[in-house]
């Protein structure tokens, strides 16, 4: 039972009385029964917003993190003679989902999919608080939300944000602690965006600004220094690493295998699971680019799907020589 | 008086059609935040192919790109706020076009790494940060008694750790305070359950004697097949006596049976 069902009643309850439909034919030539028409009128121009605000989405705000996670906060109107009410959630990878209703009394949800059932008992509004990752993803360093959004809402940028690509016309623009805030009407939209680090950023502020030749030789010695650095660091890393193999074999030891992990994280998708073997086949570890050539899967869905297995800690991502190096991690616990 | 009345109907009819139209129209975009988020991409656009060598292409369209820019404060200083909004959408095609020709390589990879592991960290305690603010409200709007003191420690301690660049320790900080937050909902969930049976009951005698009304209006309605009310009736008698033998479950699962019953006569 969910919140269909009352609209139907509704309907029938207007069509029951038959004001609208049946004296209307009688009106022009007796214009006595003016009066009840005007009342009828009234009463139903006064029900319409009442019945449009029934299961209605009253505020949707969305707020984006730096890893592309968005946290959903939805103020929703329903009927209170409803029992239950079924919400449809942005994606399938749900964290930290909360619903309370009127009084912020927490109330009960079985999530299932992309959906969750509230017990709603009574309440006139419920507000529901959730992170998805399905919002958001990443091809190169370009991130891109993309939403189709059932009422209008707000979207927070990431700090250290900009903004390259926008498929919809935004209604209202602030800043709030040097995060972008943006208003959108309901339906489809697209934003591209790229994060700065905190120095690029700075440095795109300024770049209008003619630059002091002393500040350019400073900053051009830095950056050799930092160089030579990383070139004796990549040296002595190369001439350490056959000392350090004896080490790297104790820790593959210490990988759980894939019939561990499954037992500890009973809830694992199949096609996370084909990759949590792959991985443990290939010594432990792999590359991204290599998983997704095995499963011949877009890079995104791919990142996704690797983000997912580090948000349960079954792997950790590891830069290596500018890509992603997936690995098995130790230790896994079981969850609670 | 007839023309004082058809003027109010057609005023009522009015009326009524507008307001089924979405809220929409009510809202009008600030047309000056176009050219912001539009200036904005094409500086940034501007910086990073300043920085490295690009193709010719990237760079006719970078110009068409600043030229749309162009037009759309053209536009907007002329008030002609639709070509504005077509220049802006243009642009930001354009902008979005060649970031994606030209980001595609990463520029320092160590930077970029340890941006990305701070990043992922800063919003994983973003994330509990919030999830934990909710749960203190509801936690103190109920006189719950949970203590926060550790979770509070222990979140300090993480935003130190992630400002230090300590990330191995900020990791094991983070598994700890999700373990945290895991208990507190937990005890907050069984608090609820308490209260939850009360509320339950009372919801459940007031949507029965909704449905018993209901149920005596469709009973003189034509063409209804008697037995199905037969049964519409045990269970409302059946789901009664469940509820006030405290079996509230049970209750309601015929409760819903009942919804859906009483709905198909209806139909």
């Amino acid at each position: 039972m969910n919140q269909e069902m009352i609209v139907p009643y509704r309907q029938d309850f207007i069509q029951e009385d038959g004001m609208l439909f049946v004296r209307t034919e009688g009106i022009p030539p007796t214009m006595i029964k003016a009066p009840i028409i005007l009342a009828g009128l009234i009463i139903v121009t006064a029900a319409i917003p009442l019945q449009n605000s029934f299961s209605s989405t009253k505020t949707l705000d969305l707020i984006i993190f730096q890893d592309g996670s968005t946290h959903v906060f939805s103020l929703i109107e329903i009927d209170p003679l409803e029992p239950d009410f079924t919400v449809n959630l942005f994606g399938n990878s749900i964290d930290n989902l909360v619903a309370v209703g009127e009084n912020d009394f927490l109330l009960y949800t079985k999530t299932t999919g992309s959906s969750t059932l509230v017990e709603t008992f009574g309440s006139s509004t419920i507000s529901i608080d959730y992170d998805t990752h399905d919002l958001v993803s990443k091809e190169g360093r370009i991130w891109t939300f993309s939403i189709q959004a059932p009422s209008d809402y707000t979207l927070l940028m990431p700090q250290n944000s900009i903004i390259v690509g926008m498929s919809a016309l935004p209604q209202n623009m602030e800043l709030i602690n040097e995060q972008t805030k943006l208003s959108f009407l309901n339906g489809p939209n697209e934003i591209n965006y790229i994060l700065g680090t905190p120095t690029s950023s700075q440095t795109s502020s300024s770049t209008s600004e003619p630059l002091d030749n002393s500040l350019i030789f400073i900053g051009g010695a830095i950056a050799s220094a930092v160089i030579i650095g990383i070139i004796f660091l990549r040296k002595f890393q190369r001439t350490s690493k056959k000392i350090e193999t004896t080490q790297t074999k104790t820790e593959s030891i210490e990988t759980p295998d894939p019939e561990t992990i499954f037992q500890l994280r009973p809830n694992l998708r199949e096609d996370d699971k084909e990759i949590i073997n792959f991985i443990f086949n290939n010594g432990g570890q792999a590359l991204e680019s290599e998983l997704r050539k095995k499963f011949l899967q877009p890079r995104t869905t791919m990142w996704r799907a690797v983000k997912r297995l580090e948000r349960q800690g079954i792997i950790e991502i590891v830069k290596k020589d500018l890509q992603n190096l997936v690995k098995l991690k130790g230790g896994l616990e079981e969850e609670q | 008086m007839r023309a004082i009345t058809s003027f109010c109907l057609l005023a009522l009819v009015v009326s009524m059609v507008f307001s089924g139209i979405p809220i929409s129209v009510e809202a009008q975009a600030d047309p000056n935040i176009l050219l912001k988020i539009a200036s904005q991409a094409q500086k940034q656009i501007e910086t990073q192919i300043s920085n490295q060598q690009v193709s010719d292409e990237v760079q006719k369209l970078f110009e068409e790109g600043s030229a749309e820019v162009d037009s759309l404060k053209d536009s907007l200083e002329n008030d002609d706020i639709s070509s504005a909004r077509n220049h802006f959408l243009s642009a930001m095609k354009i902008f979005k076009k060649i970031s994606q020709m030209i980001l595609e390589r990463p520029t320092v990879g160590t930077a970029i790494s340890v941006s990305n592991t701070a990043y992922s960290l800063s919003s994983d305690l973003e994330r509990m940060v919030k999830f934990l603010s909710k749960l203190k409200t509801i936690a103190e709007k109920h006189d719950s008694g949970i203590d926060f003191s550790e979770i509070d420690r222990l979140i300090s301690i993480t935003k130190s750790n992630i400002y230090d660049g300590n990330f191995d320790e900020t990791k094991k900080n983070i598994v700890q305070i999700k373990r945290l937050l895991s208990d507190i909902k937990t005890t907050l969930v069984a608090q609820a359950n308490e209260s939850k049976t009360a509320r339950a009951k009372d919801f459940a005698q007031k949507h029965l004697e909704k449905l018993a009304n209901l149920i005596e209006k469709v009973k003189n309605l034509e063409g209804i097949d008697p037995s199905q009310i037969q049964e519409a009736e045990r269970i409302l008698s059946e789901a009664k006596n469940l509820l006030s033998d405290g079996n509230t479950d049970e209750a309601f699962n015929l409760l819903r049976t009942l919804s859906e019953l009483v709905k198909k006569l209806r139909s």
